[in-house]
């Protein structure tokens, strides 16, 4: 029997699980061989050390303890039940919940109330007065209910109280929560306006008035329509972006409505303005329209006309030749 | 040999009834499995861990799990393999809890030559292990030494060398494949054999 096929039969050798053939032979072998002999020294006295392991006692309690234990957890699964739906664990889990929470109060505002809505027109009305006188009692919506109305009066008493500067009137304007938008084509309106030419724009810029194209005689127009270059008109309706009084018409118009102009969109290649947004208060769209028709053909407007709840407007002007 | 099997089996019985009836809201029949078993998860837990004061949490634990769970046994194995591998899990997340390491670490830093022997006897408990081993120097050596292995393999040795489990019932028990489990189980030996070869 070789040495290797011994050290698998010693464990059975010592607790005597072998046939009495095998057993001989491994007593033989051992009686032979010192290395299995050390070795089975070795296991008989590691066997011997674990077989002498004590066998301990748990506490008295035990058993109470796993009742304790069970009946606290309970009580604690009830409690997370009831407070804990979401079993947040992580810290990191509850921002991230927070995070997605104030991103959605965010872009909802759930909780903007229309009141915001009129204090904004009643500190924007001033403004808007020079042009538009309305009558003191009439509301200018005409569609509140009572309490609406009722909060309207407070605010009309705090803002006089409270004297506000045009720049808070801005800033509150800024808080509508109502607004449409219009898009309006518009061509210039070659009869009524002067179109400068190259040469001439920087001059035209001095003689024209800011909102004011038509100072301009007509005479003046139609002579410059004759000078015109072909290259001119390709340039489009307006002179050069420094020299655009349309634009600052447009701009003192809007302004004079108590509006202002949004954003304008300047072509860098024509070197003119392709694109102009102005806000206004939609009950003034009317009288915009009216002042812009002056200076402009409008020929396509959408949609027709602004949105029936809306208190502010944005009116988007496409220019083209 | 077969004298055995035949109380291994009536003992399954008698778990299975205790079992079903447990699961007839009978709390009774559980209080019955803890007192049969106890002594037999306790001492694993005390085997596996190497204390008092742990092993008395984890048995707990695991007879905890056992009522918890008890409803989705389905007596596809024996009750005894199930509640060894529940009390086994228990052990490992005791092991690789956070608290757990940083002991070992500390006791390490502290006095890394006698690590065991000062874990122990600065443990804050009115039990000294120590006490335990006092008439066998050598079983205390064995105890050690298997506490000084990896902790996958000296699980592996506490069930198969103290606890005489088969095979098999190892590699259900610990969820590893059964060459596995032979693999580790003689490389664990290797090493308790180099280290008690310096004391024995």
């Amino acid at each position: 029997m070789r040495c290797r096929h011994v050290n698998i039969l010693l464990a059975d050798y010592r607790d005597k699980n072998l046939s009495s053939q095998d057993m001989a032979s491994v007593k033989e072998h051992l009686a032979q061989c010192a290395g299995c002999r050390e070795e089975y020294q070795f296991l008989k006295k590691y066997r011997n050390g674990i077989d002498a392991f004590p066998v301990l006692d748990p506490p008295d309690n035990f058993l109470e303890k796993i009742h304790e234990r069970i009946t606290a957890g309970e009580r604690r699964g009830l409690i997370r039940k009831l407070f804990y739906p979401l079993k947040i664990k992580l810290p990191l889990e509850a921002a991230g919940v927070l995070a997605l929470t104030l991103i959605i109060a965010f872009i909802y505002r759930p909780f903007a109330v229309n009141r915001m809505a009129y204090r904004a027109e009643e500190t924007a009305a001033p403004a808007a007065s020079t042009v538009q006188p309305e009558p003191k009692k009439t509301h200018p919506e005409g569609d509140f209910d009572r309490s609406t109305a009722t909060v309207k009066r407070d605010d009309e008493i705090r803002a006089k109280e409270r004297a506000p500067a045009p720049h808070v009137a801005e800033s509150a304007v800024r808080e509508e929560p109502y607004k449409a938008e219009i898009t309006l084509a518009l061509r210039l309106n070659r009869v009524s306006i002067n179109v400068p030419s190259v040469g001439e724009s920087f001059q035209a810029k001095n003689l024209t008035e800011a909102g004011e194209p038509r100072a301009a005689s007509e005479k003046d127009a139609t002579s410059d329509k004759k000078e015109k270059s072909s290259a001119e008109l390709s340039r489009g309706p307006f002179p050069a972006p420094r020299d655009q009084p349309e634009v600052d018409g447009i701009a003192a118009l809007a302004k004079s409505l108590a509006g202002k102009v949004v954003k304008t969109t300047y072509d860098e290649k024509t070197g003119f303005h392709r694109q102009v947004i102005v806000e206004i208060p939609a009950r003034n769209y009317d009288q915009f329209l009216t002042g812009l028709r002056a200076d402009w053909i409008v020929h396509k407007q959408s949609p027709a006309g602004p949105h029936p709840r809306a208190r502010r407007m944005q009116i988007i002007m496409n220019f083209s030749e | 040999m077969s004298r055995n099997t035949n109380i291994s089996n009536r003992s399954q019985q008698e778990d299975d009834v205790l079992i079903k009836s447990f699961l007839t809201d009978n709390i009774n029949a559980f209080d019955r499995l803890v007192i049969k078993y106890q002594n037999l998860v306790f001492n694993l837990c005390f085997r596996i861990l190497g204390d008092y004061d742990e092993a008395d949490d984890c048995a707990q634990e695991t007879f905890i799990k056992v009522y918890k769970n008890l409803k989705k046994f389905r007596f596809q194995s024996s009750f005894t393999t199930w509640l060894y591998r529940i009390a086994v899990n228990t052990c490992r997340n005791k092991i690789a809890s956070a608290g757990n390491r940083m002991k070992k670490k500390t006791m390490r830093i502290d006095n890394p030559s006698e690590h065991n022997r000062e874990s122990l006897e600065l443990h804050d408990c009115s039990f000294n292990p120590d006490d335990v081993f006092e008439k066998n120097e050598d079983s205390r050596l064995i105890h050690q030494a298997i506490e000084s292995l990896p902790d996958h393999l000296g699980i592996l040795v506490v069930l198969r060398d103290i606890e005489g489990k088969a095979y098999e019932d190892i590699s259900e028990i610990t969820g590893v494949t059964l060459g596995t489990v032979k693999s580790r189980l003689a490389r664990a030996r290797h090493l308790l054999r180099v280290r008690l070869r310096e004391v024995f």
